[in-house]
């Protein structure tokens, strides 16, 4: 076939000739490498996106511990059983939507919470 | 296609980027100190209505600051550099079209762009900026650059224009008020030293220009005057200066903790400062052609002294070891033991692309030994990134750091380092 021989654009500008298009790449477009990106899972927009680390048990009961670091997206729509984080008089302080009251200033939507073990 | 130019400028850039972290000091007077809390580097409104002045020595001020419960900060460079950052981004994600013009003020060339009210459009932008990123800015609008950092100006200035102005569409008489009520310091691209100039020709305002003869502009300051005269009304002469090019020069400086005439610790400030300066240029791929090392007393004690002194490279370079060696040969040839050394900076300048060394340098220079040494180089620099900064170094950088500057109330960097997140209390 005429185009058994295709050369395709690798990483690092190496050109590689292959037998067969790798359909992965191909439908990436060749720019993002395969490997999974803990970025793409944890930030929608990086720009917005700012992380905290939780100090204290507070909120044990909810899953969220001590050190524990917190992502939070400025620009996430908070809906009402979604977790916020507020400013309280002199902190910043963990709740849900739907708790917040007239004196809070909310600074962002958590988004996720990162735990690690080791 | 017309040109239409939006400047968008941080309002109090330093102060708010303090202020995302720290919702309480809203509505109090803050400001932000330079390297070793010198001079007053950006300012709340409340501190400015204070009177309190751009660039204004903080030891002066002390006792006001105090009086007035002035909250004072020490510039804090990595969180303002990943805040500008964001910045750009939502910038560049509108339009490639930008132009970083500083670190809070960006160009966008918005004629390629189908925006039925740039009013309306800038109030988006400023909303979007200010919930996303959680920073203030003001949005000036207009067919010059010229115009448009005088419309965002204007925006900040006027209280009742809430932070947007668009020049763009309003007709030339209307635009007029704009340019009477702008006195000439404050047009880009007038310095300090040509206001006595301009005002003995009964030059007073943005207005007065735009109507001075080009001739006559021309006579007073420069070609530069033609081009910001028809910048006034409404001819673009400066286009946007597209992303991505080379930088022309880098540099960094420090003053010291206390003043010294101690050989040994100016040189070791010297040789950190090259040694960044140098990872710098590695960083961008870049080799330096020149240099020079710049060192001061006291500005603000009687018998300022500075001294410049040249660097020279045989070949340009971004190797440290040749940097630091050329540093310090220009420290000894200049030092002089009787002055009181308050500042050292150093600056590299006529920076090329490691690929125009290749082409339009072969032959006279060694490229085996340049390839050898930047092997090196290339293995030094993964170390310092891994293990962070100043794992390996040379001899002569002063790990002792008793020439850096104290930082009394540099806030943390909140998002810049690992153990310096902001904390979401959860303490019982």
């Amino acid at each position: 076939m005429h185009d058994d021989l295709q050369t395709m654009a690798g990483g690092d500008g190496v050109s590689v000739h292959t037998g067969f298009p790798n359909p992965a790449l191909e439908r990436r477009g060749n720019s993002q490498p395969l490997a999974l990106d803990l970025n793409r899972l944890l930030i929608r927009q990086a720009s917005s996106t700012y992380l905290f680390r939780v100090a204290g048990h507070l909120w044990a009961d909810q899953g969220i511990f001590d050190g524990d670091i917190a992502v939070i997206d400025r620009a996430a729509q908070a809906h009402s059983r979604d977790l916020i984080i507020t400013w309280r008089e002199k902190d910043m302080v963990l709740i849900r939507q739907n708790q917040l009251t007239e004196e809070d200033k909310p600074w962002g939507v958590v988004t996720a919470i990162i735990h690690q073990y080791r | 296609m017309k040109p239409v130019f939006a400047l968008i400028d941080c309002n109090n850039f330093f102060v708010s980027c303090e202020r995302l972290f720290r919702p309480d000091l809203e509505g109090r007077p803050v400001v932000v100190l330079s390297s070793n809390d010198g001079c007053v580097v950006s300012r709340s409104n409340e501190a400015k209505a204070l009177g309190i002045k751009m660039a204004a020595p903080a030891f002066k001020s002390r006792q006001l600051f105090k009086e007035q419960g002035v909250v004072q900060f020490s510039a804090n460079f990595e969180l303002y550099g990943d805040i500008s950052e964001r910045m750009t981004r939502v910038m560049t994600s509108i339009t490639p079209r930008t132009e970083v013009y500083s670190v809070d003020e960006s160009f966008l060339d918005l004629s390629q762009l189908e925006i039925p009210d740039y009013e309306t459009w800038a109030r988006i932008v400023r909303k979007r900026l200010l919930h996303d990123v959680g920073i203030p800015a003001s949005i000036g609008i207009a067919p010059t650059k010229t115009l448009a950092k005088l419309a965002g100006e204007r925006a900040k200035q006027d209280l009742e224009l809430a932070d947007v102005l668009d020049l763009n569409s309003l007709t030339q008489q209307e635009r007029e008020v704009y340019l009477l009520n702008t006195p000439i310091k404050d047009i880009w691209g007038i310095g300090w030293r040509l206001k006595p100039k301009l005002q003995a020709e009964g030059i007073y305002n943005a207005l007065d220009v735009a109507r001075t003869r080009p001739q006559h502009i021309q006579q007073l300051m420069g070609i530069n005057g033609r081009q910001l005269v028809a910048e006034l009304n409404g001819t673009s002469a400066h286009p946007l200066q597209a992303m991505g090019k080379v930088r022309q020069t880098i540099s960094h400086g420090r003053q010291f903790g206390q003043d010294t005439s101690n050989f040994a610790v100016i040189e070791s400030a010297l040789a950190s400062l090259g040694a960044k300066a140098a990872f710098g240029l590695r960083k961008e791929n870049l080799l330096a052609r020149h240099g020079l090392i710049n060192l001061s007393s006291n500005r603000h004690r009687p018998g300022y002294q500075r001294i410049k002194q040249p660097i020279e490279f045989a070949t340009p370079t971004a190797d440290t070891g040749h940097i630091l060696s050329a540093a310090i040969n220009a420290l000894r040839q200049s030092f002089n033991p009787r002055m009181s050394y308050h500042r050292a900076d150093i600056l590299f300048y006529d920076l090329i692309t490691e690929q125009q060394l290749q082409t339009d340098l072969f032959g006279k220079t060694s490229i085996p030994t340049h390839n050898r040494s930047q092997a090196r180089l290339k293995a030094v620099d993964q170390l310092n990134t891994k293990y962070g900064k100043q794992t390996v170094h040379y001899a002569a950088e002063d790990l002792s750091n008793a020439w850096l500057p104290k930082k009394h109330s540099r806030s943390p960097r909140y998002t810049t380092d690992w153990s310096e997140l902001p904390v979401i209390n959860g303490l019982v």
